[in-house]
């Protein structure tokens, strides 16, 4: 890659890097985790830097961020649900703090999710991507998707059964 | 849990302060390092010995053609990503069609294949949907390979991908769901000689498990439509609606159980398999119903989690199993009553996204451990 397109892609990296780096933190969660994420990704762009520029490279980069985090085929096989090696608390509800609780509850319950059923909460909720562009990023069908969202709320409720109840709460207060 | 808590959630996750310096820089010395080791030689993986270890699956369920009696065979793995390929890219997919003389597969250089009722055909597919991979849809003819485009940009998302397509029992036809970025799910039918479309004007096919299953007789197709109280209940299931190609609502019933939403399966002679629930833990629940009334005829479960993929002959079916499954994924034809007549173990090496099953009939003998 010869000057000019390194002074480009350097450019497109100082325009694009916050908001790439914001889908790593919440596709990991962990701050040092997200600079690794991202930090992998970007050298693929730039080693492949002189194909994508003339495209949409920051959807190029969006796009591995999720595959490189989930490897979705392979992971979905081999790579267990993320442990982790605290027990999560049981959030409080009913008093002022609760809503603070009740995201603390999720962020453990999310660390906790397997990577695959998190990207798909991710682009669903963070990014409100369709489930056609979903299975397109991650490289699966649409009915995988929708699947794999039903899983992964599914095993946020069994780690945080709080947000059920918070959830019936809600519905009863509308 | 609400919708709500999850996107504040992740607003706040996101949050966390701007990436640290000098990634750019970082990443321009990290691509030259990677360009002076150069690729790890010898990365591709042997198509064949890559299928004797086995497949993992995905898709295609219950949308299938079904396959006629004698013996079955995956007539084609799809969406197989490259480990040679560093580029995250679909586009870079590949896929495997059976050769039915040699009884071998052959690597095409596509992202979704998907073979036509009589396998002289294919459907396939190809890009990312980027300026440098724009997504093409096409019919390839299997003895010449060359392919006839689909017209693109003449409606918002058609023709999408070569996996929202369904060939008809007859081979005449493929239906498409049509995902525009807006508006209404519908139905695109394209002519396979022609490749002439038309827009049915079908509701919006939106809801639910709204896969396309064509009826026997090629002049039409099912659907099982569904709805979702909220975003983490199950689906329920509805009625299965019966559309003519003008996209006309002509026959629908009830299906008697709220759980068997998935996609509606139709035998070669008309008998029809309701399934579901989808995306459950917990066994996978099929009932053969009665076409005309939905009467539920036989009933039985598959110890689950898994998915109906479609009929074989007109006593068994097929199932994939997921993840979760003592087992793990395999691919299983059941009786009427469930039993497992046979199972195919997917092996490690291809990872394909979707499988397309069809007839072994006139497989050379050497491809017997292929069929089931």
């Amino acid at each position: 890659m010869d000057a000019d397109l390194e002074a480009e892609f350097s450019d497109f990296v100082a325009a694009r890097s916050h908001a790439l780096f914001r889908t790593a933190l919440a596709l990991t969660g962990h701050r040092q985790q997200a600079e690794d994420l991202l930090q992998t990704v970007l050298i693929k762009g730039a080693r492949h830097w002189p194909r994508i520029r003339s495209g949409a490279p920051e959807a190029y980069l969006r796009t591995a961020l999720y595959r490189q985090r989930t490897s979705w085929w392979r992971s979905l096989r081999r790579r267990p649900e993320v442990a982790t090696d605290t027990v999560p608390e049981t959030a409080v509800t009913g008093d002022a703090t609760a809503d603070v609780d009740l995201h603390l509850a999720l962020r453990q319950a999310l660390a906790r999710l397997a990577p695959k059923h998190r990207a798909v909460l991710v682009l669903r909720y963070f990014e409100d991507r369709p489930d056609a562009e979903i299975a397109e990023i991650l490289g699966c069908a649409e009915s995988t998707v929708r699947s794999q969202a039903v899983r992964a709320l599914a095993r946020l409720r069994q780690l945080a059964p709080e947000l059920t109840l918070d959830a019936t709460k809600e519905d009863a207060s509308r | 849990m609400t919708d709500r808590l999850l996107r504040e959630t992740f607003e706040q996750l996101a949050d966390d302060g701007p990436p640290p310096p000098g990634l750019a820089r970082a990443a321009l010395a990290g691509a030259r390092r990677r360009r002076r080791a150069g690729f790890a030689a010898g990365v591709g993986v042997a198509v064949c010995a890559a299928l004797g270890a086995g497949v993992a699956v995905n898709g295609g369920g219950g949308n299938q053609v079904a396959s006629g009696p004698g013996g079955s065979v995956v007539a084609a793995y799809s969406g197989i990503r490259d480990p040679a390929v560093e580029d995250p890219s679909p586009a870079f997919d590949y896929s495997l069609l059976l050769d039915r003389e040699t009884g071998e597969y052959e690597r095409v250089p596509y992202r979704s294949v998907m073979p036509s009722p009589d396998g002289d055909q294919v459907l396939v597919g190809e890009g990312d949907n980027s300026v440098v991979h724009p997504t093409r849809v096409g019919i390839m003819d299997r003895d010449s390979k060359t392919v006839r485009w689909m017209p693109t940009g003449e409606r918002d998302g058609f023709p999408g991908n070569a996996g929202d397509g369904v060939w008809s029992p007859d081979g005449k036809r493929i239906a498409f769901r049509l995902v525009p970025k807006t508006g209404a799910v519908t139905v695109v039918v394209v002519d396979v000689a022609t490749l002439r479309t038309d827009v049915l004007p079908v509701p919006d096919f939106r809801q639910g498990d709204i896969r396309l299953a064509w009826t026997p007789d090629s002049a039409g197709f099912a659907i099982t439509t569904a709805t979702l109280a909220d975003e983490s209940a199950p689906y329920e299931a509805g009625e299965v609606q019966f559309y003519d190609l003008a996209g006309r609502l002509w026959r629908s019933f009830d299906v008697s159980d709220p759980k068997l939403c998935a996609a509606p399966a139709f035998s070669a002679d008309g008998r029809l398999a309701l399934s579901g629930p989808l995306g459950q833990p917990g066994d996978l629940s099929i009932a053969v119903a009665d076409p005309a009334t939905g009467a539920v005829r036989d009933r039985f479960d598959v110890t689950g989690p898994a998915e109906l993929v479609g009929w074989i002959g007109e006593d068994r079916l097929l199932v994939r199993t997921f993840e979760g499954r003592p087992g793990g994924v395999v691919i299983e034809t059941v009786d009427l009553a469930g039993r497992v007549i046979k199972s195919l173990t997917p092996p490690d090496g291809v990872f394909a996204q979707q499988i397309y099953v069809g007839s072994a009939a006139g497989l050379p003998d050497s491809a017997a451990d292929l069929t089931f």
